[in-house]
This record gives C-alpha cells, structure tokens and sequence, in this order.
C-alpha cells in the first residue's frame, strides 16, 4: 500500500512543475461556468422550472465543472501511450498491479487538481456566481461519498477503454465514444430532471449518470434521502459489475499483447 | 510552394490513412457519435425549454453546424500541425523544416493536412443542411454565395487564430495551454450571444473575433437583428477571415525568423 501512495505522491508533484498553467486552468474553468450560468439565467430568470431556480442550476454546474477536472477518465491516455511505445512490456514485469498503479497515480492528479484547480476554482465561484449550501449535513456526506464513487467509476471506464484498446488499437476512437455518450448521460449540462420520460429513464440505468448528475442533485437535496440508498446500491453495483469486466478482459488482454517495437 | 506540390502531398497523406482503412472509418464513426452527443444534448435541451434567446431548435443547429463545418475547414489546415509545433521546437526537429526550399509554413500546413476532420464536415454539413431545409427560409442566390463565403471565412478566422497559437511556441514554447483557452472560448458561439452579456460579445468580436465565425452569419441569415452590428456591417462579415489569417501567417512568418531554437 506505502508503494501505492508513494506513486499518488509522485504524479502528485510532476504535476507541481506546471504550476505556471494554473491561473490559465483557474480562467478555463471560470469561462466553462459562466457560459452556463448565463445560460441558466437565460432560460430560468427569476422565476423557476419544474421547481427549479436559476441559483440551484448555478450551483449543479459549478460543481459539475469542478468535478469534471477531478474524475480519472484520462487513465486511459496514459496506457494509450505505454502500448505504443512498447513501454507497457516493462510495466508489466514490475512486482506491483499495473491497475492499481493506474489508479493511485490517477488519483495524484485528482489531488493536484483539487488543491490547485478546483478548491480556488469554488472559491471564485462562490465569489462570482454565487453557491448555495448543501441542502442538509446528510446530504453533504451523501455528496462526499458520491464524489467517491464518482472517481472509482470513472476510473473504470477509463481503464474499460484502454484494455479495449488492447484489441482495437484505437483508444482515440474509443474514447470519443464513451465521449459522446458521457456528454449525454453524465448530465453534467443539462441535468436529469429536464430529460424527456423516456430519455430520463435510459440516463438513470447508466452509470454515466454518477459521473455528474448523482453528485450535484444529492449536493442540492433533489434526491431525497429514501432514494440515496438505492442511488448509491446501484452505484455500488456498477463498480462490481465493471470490476468483474475488467478483471476478466485484463486476463484476456496481457495474453494478447502485441508489444510494436518498444 | 505550388499547388501541384500541395495535390502531391495530399495523395500522399491519403495513402498514408488508407494503410490503416479500418482503423480510419473506426476513428471517424467515433467523432460522428462525439459530435452527436453535442447535438443531443442542446436539442435535450430545447426540449424543455423550447428556445434559447428566441432561438429555436433549427436555428441552434444552423448556428452550430456554421461553427464546426468552418471549425473541421480551417483546423483540417492548422490545428495539430499548430499544437505540434510545441514538441517540434523543443526537440529541434523544427529546423529540419527550415532547410527545405520551401515555404516552412506553407510546407508544415499542407504535409499536416489533417483528413481526419471528415467526420466533422460529414456531420455538421448533413446538420447544417438539414435545418436550411427545415427553416424554409426564401433563399435567394445572394443569400446561398453569402454562406459559402462566411464558411470559408469562418475557416480562415480558426486557421489564423490557431496559426496565431502555433506562432508564440517560438517565444514560450508551451502552448498546450493556450489551445485549451481557445476551445474553451470556442464553447461561447455554440450558444446564440445576446444570452451572455455585452463584455463578453465585445471580446469575440474585437479581441477574439469568433463571433464572425458562426453567430453573425448566423443572425443574419436567420434575419435575427439582437446583435451588437448594425445591418450594414453584416455585408462585411466575410472579409474578416481573410483578414484573421492574413495576421496568423504574417505573425507566424515573424516568429520563425525570430527562432533561434530551443536547444535539443
């Protein structure tokens, strides 16, 4: 496990040597925000829809795009680089899982972008925009857990993508799939609620939904708390379901391995 | 540089992708799928809000598709070929370029022409096409040579700011990050602009004229008149591309005399 963390540390402070990129990150994710909030105030006004406010939808997309820069989809890049270059040949053959190494680097990232990026990103939200608070203390524990879960599937399906890529050799297109399909269902624009029926009820089976939609509606209190237990069973449920996946591809995977040159 | 060069490159580049003709058709059936994901979730959107700004679902998927059919053109011309740069100078492989009796910028835009963006142009054009049709709108020739010429426009308006980009790797040498503020400001003409407020429409148009890419044609194909340029003004929209990369080159040729490498 010390061997783990140590890796977490070290992306942790690779990523320290771009600092200078901060206030660039800060500026990015202040412009994400404040496309969609006028947005928001465009649509909504004062007044609300189906019960929702201009401030509420402030708030689900502030978190949900400081989030985004959190969740380890880029995993997937990274083994992406290690296949072409025959580099992977040689993480194999360390003493330590390749994808909890995956992981507990990923999550060094997360923590960068979290100290550096997002934490200071909130804050100049708040300072904007304006956030409100969580809508109970359960709902903010309930939040914290969700943005857990959020980071294990997310992690997942970005390792998912590159052990398909074992096959394909093409994680580029792959990953402009799940792409798509997250900009969907993540509902990290356009939340859950304001889907028609038929789409609303496709989004709530995917997991695409806990990357996004699941963390900031607990945040806001528009899942109540009967419904968490059986969001987050089915969350867990998920992280089962695609742990049992990709154990059994990665078996298959390491035995097809075509190392090119290297 | 000659065409005759630049049409010998391009069959070259084309050799080159149908190597890999699986491969190829998988990438481009990927950034279909991407792309409709975008176009999903805005027509979502109108849904249950009916419009945006007054816009209503066609009008959306004309602004749009202007913006990433002219988006697919003018990257196709610049933008990997502009955000590799960054590598090409840290590792002095660059000056290989500037030994070739050609023009280097004429030469690193056309052996990068990127055919990879034919999925975009499948897409936004099919999009595009569709809500002309759709808006039944009474089209005279005029209006038909105004589009062709605001497309082309728009293309040299994302080639020259890319160029712009591409250009200051010779100065900083990181770049990487000033394309993503590019794509992040790109992100505000997907949207019709009065709903933002008039800072913002001010620095598409004066400091990054995006503006002209997409959302002025737009409101003037659309006869949508709730934009900060009088009527008149509209006629000269086309000009402005021409003009935007007509600076990227200039600015571009600029740096690479300036260059004096970066060691490597």
């Amino acid at each position: 496990m010390r061997m783990y963390l140590m890796f977490t540390m070290k992306a942790f402070s690779n990523q320290l040597a771009y600092r200078s990129e901060v206030w660039l990150r800060l500026l990015g994710n202040f412009v994400t925000i404040l496309i969609q909030v006028e947005i928001w105030r465009a649509v909504i006004g004062n007044g609300s829809v189906a019960g929702i406010k201009a401030e509420q939808m402030i708030t689900y997309s502030i978190i949900n795009t400081l989030l985004f820069a959190l969740l380890l989809n880029g995993v997937s890049s990274k083994v992406d680089g290690s296949l072409k270059s025959g580099g992977i040949a040689s993480e194999l053959i360390k003493p330590l899982s390749y994808p909890l190494y995956l992981l507990f680097d990923g999550l060094g990232n997360s923590l960068y972008q979290l100290a550096f990026t997002a934490a200071p990103s909130l804050l100049i939200a708040g300072l904007f925009f304006g956030i409100l608070p969580p809508a109970t203390l359960t709902h903010f524990f309930a939040f914290l857990l969700a943005l857990i879960l959020a980071l294990i599937i997310s992690f997942l399906l970005g390792y998912l993508i590159s052990l398909l890529a074992f096959w394909f050799m093409n994680h580029f297109a792959l990953s402009w799939m799940m792409g798509g399909l997250i900009t969907i269902f993540s509902g990290s624009f356009l939340p859950i609620w304001f889907f028609p029926p038929s789409w609303a009820s496709v989004a709530k089976m995917l997991p695409f939904q806990y990357m996004g939609y699941v963390p900031a509606a607990i945040y806001l209190g528009n899942i109540t708390e009967t419904e968490l237990w059986q969001v987050f069973a089915m969350g867990v449920g998920w992280i089962v379901g695609l742990l049992v996946l990709v154990q059994w591809l990665w078996t298959r995977a390491v035995r097809r391995l075509v190392v090119q040159g290297g | 540089m000659t065409l005759q060069l630049f049409g010998k490159l391009v069959r070259l580049l084309l050799k080159e992708r149908m190597e890999y003709r699986a491969d190829f058709i998988l990438s481009a059936f990927a950034q279909i799928i991407a792309y409709a994901g975008d176009y999903i979730v805005i027509w979502l959107f109108i849904q249950r809000f009916n419009t945006i700004a007054g816009w209503t679902w066609p009008e959306i998927a004309l602004l749009y598709s202007i913006g990433l059919f002219t988006y697919a053109l003018g990257a196709s011309f610049s933008f990997v070929q502009m955000r590799e740069l960054e590598s090409q100078v840290k590792q002095g492989t660059f000056d290989i370029l500037l030994i070739k009796p050609v023009n280097p910028y004429l030469y690193l835009v056309s052996r990068g022409f990127n055919l990879g963006y034919i999925a975009h142009i499948l897409i936004s054009g099919s999009v595009l096409i569709w809500s002309i049709s759709k808006l039944n709108m009474q089209w005279t020739l005029s209006e038909y040579i105004y589009l062709i010429l605001v497309v082309v426009s728009g293309a040299m308006i994302y080639a020259g700011i890319l160029t712009i980009i591409g250009a200051v790797s010779f100065i900083w040498i990181r770049t990487n990050f000033m394309f993503t503020l590019f794509f992040r400001l790109k992100d505000f003409i997907a949207y019709p602009l009065p709903i933002f407020g008039t800072f913002i429409q001010l620095l598409l148009t004066v400091a990054v004229p995006l503006a002209f890419v997409s959302f002025y044609p737009a409101a003037f194909l659309l006869s949508n008149d709730a934009t900060l340029l009088p009527q008149w003004a509209m006629w000269m929209v086309p000009l402005i591309g021409p003009l935007c990369y007509w600076a990227g080159y200039r600015f571009w040729m600029y740096g690479a005399n300036k260059y004096q490498g970066a060691g490597g």
